[in-house]
């Protein structure tokens, strides 16, 4: 098998969730003399890619992403130890909850896995979370991005008691605060001060990752 | 049992007989639309600040549906219930999550090698103390029984929601054979519902819609879900009853398949998610809607006025002259940032505008979203 077939057929194999398959391939690609990176971008990422695109058509649903996304991070795990110091990029942080008075978290979930499949390191803090929590969370880990989530007319006006308190506790300045969940709109986001909001959590995971990567 | 109004003695409406709901599904309807609002509400749980204020409402607009729910038996999670989804010890889901962690999935999934453990025969619809719940009498209306979770919001009570959806790749048999057991568990209550109480249909919840797509694909979606609703679905009409199905979200794709498997009701077209003049323009008189007006924007954040717009457009668009096919209700519950006064517009609107349209045929109004945005002030 040529390095571009291995390499393709990690990809089919990630998109068709053949999870149980990804360690065994990527130790094999190994040994035939491929490098982590080239694995990694030419194989993880690239049936990642190929998800989100798909996503975008509307001929992949949350499954298929769900899947690819654990697949890249079995993969990643194998692939880690094997690349140079520095050779991935952290593209920083990014702090991840649902909302106070909503238990509501595949959103949240997805955004989690996606990002950290993409080089983000996360900190989540659960659902039904409180402001208080939100800022404590900013003020010790000092994330890049913030990205709440809501389901609830009555959870999604927690949004802005979040973003004052950060504001209250200069906090707010240098965190790009993203919000998403079914109720949410554009006009809405901006009325409670976030600063990104995207209908689905892959269009957010795009987003980041084209302004950090 | 023939409809008595003089047992309404509040309402402010005719209510609609059994005869003519069922009519009204089938599309042989020349009555206004009618009304099944509270198996949406939960009233008590929901409305605890307002409830007698809301079942001033009910009472003065009445449901020409009604449905009933299972109970929970008195020893609900104690030794000796047969009620239990999971009887394997200290491992339900229901009495050991933690939901101020991480997620709810990451302390509440079960393993598959649990759940294969579960008894065969929990949670036994027949165990004595699960009757329906604030059970009355016949009073001529249509009647029905109310069970949760179908088919996908099962699979995630017990598996969480993120490892159900990989499920469907990683675990096919055993999903399978997981959702078997469940319509064992569902035959019964069919059955009970049927012999018991002679109810007229059984209503099950089962969100597979999200707000911009389904949860899954056509593909799974044909792989288990089709095949589980149809069999219930027939089981359900081979005992004479109707199915009706609430399922949030976009589910656009499916409602071919739960045309040609034979539902009934189908609830409730969601705003923003679907189109709904699309919908009815493709599936006109093919299924009874059971449209539901929208709660995220509208119901609480709009004026009545507003509330009483959307109503109007929602009877113009779905109510068929001369066949009905349209039920009317809430797209969800009325939780507690919507308005009274939008709740009392809502019900008013919606018999005052149907009893117009039976009488004069449909309108042309449209929704309040078509010309301005309705959003929250908070």
């Amino acid at each position: 098998m040529s390095h571009s077939e291995i390499l393709a057929n990690i990809q089919e194999k990630v998109i068709k969730g053949k999870i149980k398959e990804i360690e065994q391939l990527c130790l094999s690609a190994l040994d035939e003399g491929l490098s982590a990176m080239e694995i990694l971008e030419g194989g993880l990422l690239m049936a990642m890619q190929r998800v989100a695109e798909a996503w975008k058509n509307g001929t992949a649903f949350i499954p298929e992403v769900l899947i690819t996304a654990r697949a890249m991070n079995i993969g990643l795990a194998v692939l880690e130890p094997q690349l140079a110091k520095g050779e991935r990029k952290n593209h920083g942080k990014v702090v991840i909850g649902t909302v106070l008075d909503d238990l509501h978290d595949i959103g949240k979930n997805l955004i989690g896995l996606m990002l950290k499949s993409r080089g983000f390191e996360i900190v989540d803090l659960g659902v039904n979370v409180k402001p208080e929590k939100f800022v404590d969370a900013i003020k010790e880990h000092k994330p890049q991005v913030l990205c709440m989530s809501a389901l609830l007319t009555t959870s999604m006006i927690h949004f802005r008691e979040v973003v004052s308190a950060l504001e209250e506790n200069d906090l707010r300045e240098n965190l790009l605060i993203c919000v998403g969940g079914a109720p949410v709109t554009q006009a809405y986001a901006q009325q409670v001060k976030a600063d990104v909001y995207t209908p689905d959590a892959v269009s957010l995971a795009d987003l980041l990752e084209a302004r950090f990567a | 049992m023939p409809l008595d109004q003089s047992k309404f003695p509040k309402a402010k409406k005719d209510l609609l007989s059994r005869e003519e709901v069922k009519a009204m599904i089938k599309g042989k309807g020349f009555t206004r639309p009618a009304q099944c609002v509270t198996p949406i509400l939960y009233l008590p749980s929901e409305q605890p600040i307002r409830q007698k204020e809301m079942e001033q409402i009910i009472e003065e607009y009445p449901d020409d549906a009604v449905f009933f729910e299972y109970t929970r038996p008195k020893n609900f999670g104690k030794p000796g219930d047969r009620y239990v989804w999971c009887d394997v010890e200290n491992a339900d889901p229901l009495l050991h999550k933690n939901e101020d962690e991480v997620g709810i999935d990451e302390k509440t999934a079960l393993e598959w090698d649990i759940i294969e453990q579960i008894s065969p025969d929990v949670p036994d619809p027949y165990f004595p103390e699960c009757l329906v719940q604030d059970f009355f009498e016949d009073d001529g209306r249509y009647r029905g029984i109310f069970w949760t979770r179908l088919s996908f919001e099962r699979l995630w009570h017990f598996r969480g929601m993120t490892d159900t959806l990989m499920d469907f790749y990683l675990n096919p048999d055993e999903v399978k054979a997981l959702l078997l057991k469940l319509r064992r568990i569902i035959f019964k209550v069919i059955d009970r519902s049927v012999d018991e109480y002679n109810f007229d249909a059984i209503a099950f919840t089962d969100d597979i819609g999200m707000q911009d797509r389904p949860f899954f694909s056509e593909d799974i979606f044909l792989e288990f879900i089709k095949p589980h609703y149809k069999e219930v679905i027939d089981y359900a009409h081979s005992k004479g009853m109707d199915v009706w199905l609430h399922t949030c979200g976009n589910v656009e794709p499916f409602i071919p398949h739960m045309i040609e498997i034979g539902l009934d009701v189908l609830h409730p077209i969601q705003k923003y998610s679907m189109d709904e003049e699309k919908i009815i323009e493709q599936y006109r008189d093919k299924i009874c809607f059971w449209a539901g007006m929208e709660v995220q924007r509208i119901l609480p954040f709009g004026s009545p006025e507003d509330v009483r717009q959307e109503m109007r457009f929602l009877i113009d668009t779905f109510y068929l002259p001369d066949k009905g096919r349209l039920v009317l209700a809430s797209g969800n519950r009325f939780r507690h940032d919507i308005p009274t006064e939008n709740i009392r517009a809502f019900f008013e609107e919606l018999y005052t505008y149907g009893s117009y349209v039976a009488k004069h045929g449909v309108g042309k109004h449209e929704s309040p979203s078509k010309d301005h945005t309705v959003l929250p002030d908070r």
